[in-house]
């Protein structure tokens, strides 16, 4: 499946090798200003009437042809079925004169370029490349400490991997530049003859180029240094794609560098049917280079499958399939004279075979990065068993640690797909000359469409990107948020799980509006009416709709506010409950004796919240004059340790249970104050435990809960008699049942 | 430490002293072929001085001597070596030197055959030769000047690599290497050029000039001879590689297991080298003089052995002491385990030179990269 790589990486070169050819055969030649003469003229030919006549009529004509030419869809098929049926034909005589064509170039070449010269201009040749290859080895000498220890050093992250890749791979290529300035500079700085000066340049050029190649593979493949490749391959497969890549390379640019030079002969010499012969060596030559491909790449994938038993055998014989295909179309249009369609093809063929290779990568490169971080990090700490509560807390969130690349993997994957589709989009458009980057007056069918698509394409790829970003953005956190377990108040994420999902459905929504958009407003079709009508509805919705906005936007603002969370106990005038439920227009609350209250967020005022942080909680006993405040406060203190100490909710307290002495004194008692803290929740639970333990620790110490009695007292000596008696104790009754002290609210759940 | 010379110590002094000798007439006879970019007249007025002195009674012998001796000393260590394919510097300097010799035959024995018949060939009349007569052995000509440059060169810097002190000396000779050859390979090319334009013009350089009287030049010899000595070096060279390969298949080989630092497994055989062995497996290991046991930082630290080692020759001995190498280290490039197992601790780093601090008297024991 790797194997592929090496085609990529072979059939890019090629491409741009075939690109730059024709744009260096251009010559331009320098136009000189008019004279003065010549103005005169123009002007005097710009009076006369006729001329006038003349250029209205051609102005007219062309405007016509222009239209003409703009909807010709058909003729411009015409013209390629013509230009086809030529190429054949020439294809045909060709083929028919094949025998006598290399002779015919042979005993021309041989009537140029003597033996004495070619030999001649070999030694000089020889000559360049040795100074070259010295200018070379001189800069790889100095260079060498720096190289050896780039190959040696183990890199800890990626990044400084990388840098290390490329900084070698500069160096080679520095070398290189100096072996091309030696050899290319010294020929250059001498005369020749137009033909040795071709034969010399391409020789040494073909030279340059399949070293800088190999310096390419070099850089992503590194044979010899596995450390420092780039591409996740094993030692084996690199030198094997290196190679064949190599190989490949080589063949290709030793046949254009021929090619080139043979064209250049005949141009020069023009002999009788050099045309043919031209095309002979080209189809020739083409085809040896397509050969060249199918070979590289069955030898490529055989010695690949020799390499990797069992690895995929069958996914590997179908791109092998492929890429067979591609080469012999290619070939097949490229004999035709097709060259666009032979191009669209390559690019197309290849943009599929390196998407499937740039995932790969990109999944090996984050599938590293995470594999180093997780080597980097500390190893979990132990958790001891005196820890407390905040500790422990800790502990878990450290072991809870995710990798802090995951969520970048979609994105990248989706980066890289882009500027492939793009880069290919751009490299398309060029091909078939539709002029996108001029703004045309008049464009034609295949421009029109062709910039549709690519807006299209681009708005697509561009929302795609943004959604998934978002998208794994949000499940991350969704994913992370865990509902709170009974009993337990509710983190700060709780709201996240209100708030995320919406805007999930939001920026959908907004991303398809704005897609669908583009994608019409490229099209041609005018969005303003469109985005006008879209802003009349929502006015007039929002009118209508007004209360339930307001509902809405309100929620939002109080989610942002963190006022409630799901779980929480909340009071909002009068109505308390547990929030049950956020959605985004109205908050569920139920009562603690299960009544549930729907209010839109609209209605909110304000609200009380009993769930945050911490819970302060005061009682109250009282306690007649003779008692023994110290031993309460021991007492007291004993109460609180205990029930710290309780296993149920110990860690939920934060502070526990102590004595405030009295708080005031009442006609008949004292009032001792006691209070704790405990997390929101849990104060019921301690209370009840703490009312408990004080009271059953001063029944056992003797200390007597102050009861209302009235004392009596009877002026005079004489016994009462049993009215009296009656009547006092009565008196007495009564004042002890009314007017009971205010105690603490009921507000228990 | 005895001074005892061994044959091994001899012959390497042999080798190196020729080599150098022939680098220098080398050098010497460029220096005057880059006198081509004044003109050919000014190769031939520089002629006396910078060639002629090398090809004098005695000069002549001890050159020929010392071409004879490098020669077949080079065949030696063809034959001796335990493995071809060490690194790329000693390849080409193995290449090259089987080739020097069939590509020189036509050059130095045609000219001394000619000088001996009394036909004084100057530089005009080799330079009409090679660029007009028979432009093929001009062609020759600049392949044999870049072989012999570049053996003469990978000798010298592998020697000159090992010497601790030659560090600032060779990053000028590095530039002397580049700069000798490319003149005077500019030079042989202008002085072509000039030769062809003469030729061109019908002038009188590219005319022949006739042959001196009572000068009888032996052709036929001089061709007969030069082919017996190419097709005899090359012989000579296909031979010894036939007993190398006789020797090394008839040669039994135990498999050795080499840990380095703790690091992987690496298998190697018994014929290699322990250098050779960390080569084979692509793990890098500190060698300025490409495993001749001359510079000492191929030493490593011996921690465990399953058999015990061959003991140390001379030569390893002597470097050893030389760079004051601890207690039981051993040259990983001198050291053949004979089989088993072999765990080792490399001493230098595998990027070390002699720029890097030399580790004082202990060097340290580690030595793994930092």
């Amino acid at each position: 499946m790797i194997a592929l790589r090496r085609a990529t990486a072979a059939l890019i070169s090629m491409l741009v090798i075939m690109l730059s050819g024709p744009v260096s055969a251009q010559t331009d030649t320098p136009i000189l200003a008019p004279s003065t003469n010549d103005i005169h003229e123009f002007t005097r030919l710009l009076a006369d009437e006729r001329v006038q006549e003349w250029l209205r009529q051609q102005a007219d004509e062309a405007e016509t042809a222009t239209t003409a030419e703009a909807l010709g869809v058909r003729d411009q098929l015409d013209a390629l079925i013509l230009r086809t049926q030529d190429r054949i034909s020439a294809l045909v005589r060709t083929w028919e004169g094949l025998g006598q064509a290399p002779e015919l170039v042979q005993g021309r070449w041989r009537e140029q370029v003597t033996d004495d010269r070619r030999v001649q201009s070999l030694t000089f040749v020889l000559i360049f490349l040795f100074l070259g290859a010295g200018l070379e080895w001189l800069f790889r000498q100095y260079s060498n400490p720096i190289r050896r220890r780039l190959e040696i050093t183990q890199f800890q992250t990626p990044a400084k991997r990388i840098t290390a890749a490329i900084t070698r791979a500069g160096l080679a290529l520095a070398g290189l530049l100096a072996f091309a300035v030696g050899s290319i500079g010294a020929f250059s700085a001498f005369e020749w003859p137009p033909i040795l000066f071709v034969l010399i340049l391409n020789l040494l050029m073909a030279i340059v180029v399949i070293r800088v190649v190999g310096t390419m593979l070099l850089l992503f493949f590194a044979p010899f240094v596995p450390r420092l490749r780039l591409v996740p391959v094993s030692t084996g497969m690199a030198r094997l794609i290196s190679r064949t890549a190599l190989a490949f390379a080589a063949v290709l640019v030793v046949a254009v560098a021929f090619r080139d030079v043979f064209a250049q002969v005949i141009e020069v010499f023009k002999p009788q049917g050099g045309e043919n012969a031209l095309l002979a060596v080209s189809v020739m030559l083409a085809g040896v280079v397509s050969l060249t491909a199918l070979l590289c790449l069955h030898a490529g994938f055989f010695i690949a499958a020799r390499l990797n038993p069992g690895a995929g055998s069958k996914s590997a014989r179908k791109w092998r399939g492929f890429l067979s295909l591609l080469i012999v179309l290619s070939l097949a249009f490229w004999i035709l004279d097709l060259r666009p369609i032979m191009w669209s093809i390559l690019c197309i063929g290849i943009l599929i075979v390196s998407l499937k290779l740039l995932r790969a990568w990109v999944d090996h490169a984050f599938d590293t990065a995470i594999a180093d971080y997780m080597a980097k990090l500390p190893p979990p700490p132990v958790i001891e068993a005196s820890d407390d509560i905040v500790a422990d807390a800790e502990v878990e969130e450290v072991a809870e640690v995710v990798d802090p690349y995951e969520t970048y993997r979609p994105i990248a994957q989706r980066v890289v797909r882009f500027a492939a589709i793009i880069s290919v989009g751009f490299v398309l458009a060029l091909i078939w000359n539709l002029g996108i980057f001029e703004s045309a007056e008049n464009p034609t069918v295949m421009q029109r469409l062709f910039s549709v698509l690519l807006d299209s394409a681009a708005a697509l790829l561009i929302a795609d990107l943004l959604w998934t970003w978002a998208r794994t953005a949000i499940d991350r956190r969704l994913n992370a948020y865990r509902p709170p377990t009974d009993g337990s108040a509710p983190g700060p994420e709780a709201r996240m799980a209100t708030l995320l999902p919406l805007l999930r459905v939001v920026l959908m929504v907004t991303l398809l509006l704005m897609v669908a958009m583009s994608i019409l407003s490229s099209m041609g079709v005018n969005i303003a009416p469109i985005l006008a009508g879209a802003s009349v509805l929502g006015i007039a919705i929002g009118f209508g709709a007004q209360s339930l906005v307001k509902d809405v936007v309100s929620g939002i603002f109080f989610l942002i506010d963190d006022a409630f969370r799901v779980g929480e106990y909340v009071e909002i005038d009068q109505l308390r409950g547990t929030v049950e439920k956020i959605s985004i227009r109205s908050l569920q609350i139920r009562h603690h004796r299960g009544a549930v209250h729907t209010l839109p967020f609209g209605e909110l005022k304000s609200m009380t919240n009993y769930s945050r942080d911490w819970v302060i909680m005061k009682l109250e006993f009282r306690v007649p004059f003779d008692t023994d405040l110290k031993l309460v406060k021991k007492l007291i203190k004993q109460v609180g340790a205990q029930l710290k100490e309780n296993p149920d909710y110990g860690d939920s307290i934060i502070e526990t249970l102590k004595s405030q002495g009295v708080r005031r004194m009442e006609e008949f008692n004292m009032v001792v104050g006691v209070k704790f803290m405990t997390r929101p929740g849990e104060q019921w639970l301690v209370r009840r435990d703490a009312y408990q333990g004080v009271r059953d620790i001063f029944e056992a110490n003797g200390i007597r809960m102050a009861e209302r009695n009235v004392k009596v007292e009877i002026a005079g000596e004489e016994a009462l008699t049993d009215e009296q008696r009656k009547a006092a104790s009565a008196a007495a009754h009564e004042a002890t049942t009314n007017k009971l002290p205010p105690g603490p609210i009921p507000d228990e759940p | 430490m005895t001074s005892r010379l061994t044959p091994a110590i001899i012959l390497r002094a042999v080798r190196i002293w020729s080599g150098l000798f022939l680098l220098a007439f080398v050098t010497s006879h460029l220096t005057n072929l880059s006198f081509g970019l004044i003109s050919i007249d000014a190769m031939d007025a520089a002629r006396p001085y910078l060639s002629g002195v090398w090809t004098g009674q005695i000069t002549g012998t001890l050159l020929f001597v010392s071409l004879l001796s490098h020669f077949f000393l080079g065949l030696w260590a063809i034959y001796v070596r335990p493995t071809l394919r060490t690194n790329t510097q000693d390849i080409v300097q193995l290449l090259t030197g089987v080739l020097v010799v069939p590509l020189l035959a036509t050059h130095a024995i045609g000219i001394s055959m000619a000088a001996n018949a009394g036909l004084n060939l100057g530089y005009a009349d080799t330079v009409r030769l090679f660029w007009l007569g028979a432009p093929t052995i001009g062609l020759l000509q600049v392949v044999m000047l870049s072989v012999v440059w570049v053996h003469g060169c990978a000798g010298l810097f592998t020697w000159l690599r090992s010497k601790e002190n030659a560090g600032r000396l060779l990053y000028w000779l590095y530039l002397l290497a580049v700069i000798v050859p490319v003149v005077a390979l500019l030079g042989y090319a202008e002085a072509g050029r000039e030769m062809l334009i003469a030729g061109q013009n019908g002038g009188e350089l590219a005319q022949n000039p006739a042959m001196p009287e009572n000068v009888t030049v032996p052709f036929a010899q001089i061709r007969q001879i030069t082919n017996i000595v190419i097709i005899g070096s090359i012989v000579l060279a296909a031979l010894t590689l036939a007993a190398r390969l006789v020797r090394l298949t008839l040669q039994k080989t135990q498999e050795v297991v080499l840990v380095r630092d703790g690091g992987p497994q690496m298998v190697s055989t018994s014929a290699l080298s322990m250098l050779d062995g960390f080569q084979r497996n692509d793990q890098p290991h500190a060698n300025l003089c490409a495993g001749r046991g001359r510079c000492g930082t191929c030493a490593v630290r011996i921690v465990k052995s399953d058999f015990p080692l061959p003991s140390p020759s001379e030569m390893e001995l002597r470097t050893l002491y030389r760079v004051g190498a601890p207690e039981g280290a051993r040259l990983a490039c001198q050291l053949k385990p004979a089989g088993g197992r072999v765990e080792v601790l490399a001493i230098y780093p595998a990027d070390y030179t002699f720029e890097d601090a030399r580790p004082s008297d202990a060097p340290s024991a580690t030595g793994a990269p930092a």
